[in-house]
């Protein structure tokens, strides 16, 4: 099923994709790595307010190469990064943030899985390496934020059609990497008889 | 005349680029058939957008992948080259150049501090393999960029000698599962076995570099690489580890003889991007791009 999709997402929206669904994004999507999730979730703590807003919004696990031109900021190109160095904060982040997509590549772990479920957050996967595909979706680059965190600092980009996003975990507990995890580790026990391990 | 240090630069620069930009022949022509073979609808979508995304890195001269990688040369000399001019010195200012040229995300860090020196150089960055060619009037330069991904799942282990070999297999394949999606299947396997300790990472470095379509000359190396290459397929990770055939492309196996006690075995886990491209320096100044 393939489905354009444009943000703000509603937890109704999100909860009618499924694991398998390819959705095509349209809206402002903050960049957010490791670092910046770590910050997000101690200026709560704090009570300091954030300097982007993200509930009901999407944030993707991506690198950025920006550069400058006469019209502000210009995105050369980006692309996922693997989501699992994510893992650690995400959970929380989506409980204190509500935030309604997670776009990235590989897959997060249970936890993510369960915060998902209980607020209605879906995993977006974009085909890992694929930079052009995503870099022609970018309409613009509106501000940059924490740049002290370098690289990992947070991005707002505006995309039209951004995908073919894979919904790889839907809010309903459903992951399509729980589920190949199960088939794997059948198929290891048929690998390991081949090659005559017990 | 000579090969200068300038030609070396100027060579090391472009070959980075275009590495970066051009999917080798080898792989489109392996993606393709496996493609005929996958049964996954989901798995042939995404192998279809993988080649669809290297088309337009081409025509736009952009990058396949965000992760441009950390650059890596291997340098073979020709025993009849001159060479006037420092190699590392001259391919360090390549690498920077294209990182001016070319948007890239430079991720040249010190290991502790993590500070980045923002043109994709530092200490032993880039990395250089050397080679010789003996009784060649030329230097021969592959820029071989590695990204992260793939990196990260790769591994090393020293078995004894008397370890049977059921067990080498055995890592590998746990070492294929462990990664799983991670470094953006379908991967590119390179295989080091034997040397010592010193030398197995290269060959396993040596054996992803190879042609996907050039079995290793010795039928006994490539039948194995032939069994792995069946036996990671029969896991069915598949693209991004979402199921489906097309979990690898290719196992290379590069072996260098060992000691009767010992057995190193090195795991290179590629992504299905291997970036490699070549370009011969003469004598003569002239520079051929292969």
């Amino acid at each position: 099923m393939e489905k354009h999709l444009t943000l703000p997402l509603t937890e109704e929206i999100v909860k009618e994709l499924n694991i398998g669904d390819i959705v095509y994004l349209s809206g402002e999507v903050i960049q957010l790595l490791s670092p910046a999730h770590k910050r997000a979730l101690e200026y709560k703590k704090q009570g300091k307010e954030l300097p982007f807003d993200v509930t009901d919004m999407a944030i993707y696990h991506c690198y950025t190469s920006l550069s400058t031109n006469e019209c502000g900021l210009n995105c050369n190109f980006l692309g996922a990064s693997t989501s699992a160095g994510v893992n650690l904060y995400e959970p929380d982040f989506i409980r204190e943030f509500k935030v309604r997509a997670i776009i990235g590549k590989g897959g997060m772990n249970q936890a993510t899985l369960d915060a998902m479920q209980e607020i209605g957050c879906v995993y977006l996967a974009q085909i890992g390496g694929c930079c052009q595909l995503v870099t022609e979706a970018v309409e613009e680059v509106t501000e940059k934020f924490w740049e002290d965190l370098a690289a990992n600092l947070g991005i707002k980009i505006t995309f039209k059609n951004l995908g073919p996003l894979i919904v790889g975990m839907d809010a309903k507990g459903n992951s399509i990497y729980r589920e190949m995890q199960a088939k794997i580790d059948a198929q290891k026990q048929i690998i390991y008889q081949r090659i005559g391990i017990a | 005349m000579s090969i200068t240090e300038s030609m070396i630069a100027e060579a090391g620069e472009r070959l980075y680029i275009q590495s970066l930009i051009e999917l080798p022949s080898d792989v489109t022509d392996r993606f393709k058939e496996m493609r005929e073979a996958e049964m996954s609808e989901l798995a042939r979508f995404q192998l279809d957008k993988i080649l669809m995304n290297a088309d337009r890195a081409f025509a736009r001269r952009g990058t396949i992948c965000q992760d441009t990688g950390i650059s890596s040369y291997k340098v073979k000399i020709g025993t009849n080259a001159k060479i006037d001019g420092d190699i590392e010195e001259a391919l360090s200012k390549g690498t920077a150049q294209a990182s001016k040229k070319m948007p890239t995300i430079p991720h040249s860090v010190h290991p502790i501090t993590k500070i980045n020196t923002g043109d994709g150089t530092g200490p032993h960055t880039p990395i250089i393999h050397y080679g010789t060619l003996p009784g060649s009037d030329y230097l021969e330069i592959t820029a071989q960029p590695v990204g992260g991904g793939g990196d990260l799942c790769s591994a090393v282990k020293m078995f004894t000698g008397s370890a049977p070999f059921e067990d080498v297999k055995k890592f590998i394949i746990d070492t294929v599962i462990e990664a799983g999606s991670k470094p953006c299947p379908p991967t590119i396997i390179g295989i080091g076995l034997g040397g010592m300790f010193e030398s197995v990472n290269t060959l396993a470095k040596e054996a992803v570099m190879r042609p996907l379509n050039q079995r290793h000359p010795e039928k006994l190396i490539a039948d194995l690489e032939e069994e792995l290459l069946e036996l990671i397929n029969e896991t069915g990770i598949g693209p991004m580890g979402m199921g489906g055939k097309t979990t690898c492309l290719a196992v290379n196996i590069e072996y260098g003889n060992t000691g009767t006690y010992i057995l190193p075995v090195s795991i290179k886990v590629g992504c299905w991007l291997i970036r490699r491209k070549t370009a011969r320096l003469y004598n003569d100044g002239t520079i051929e791009y292969l």
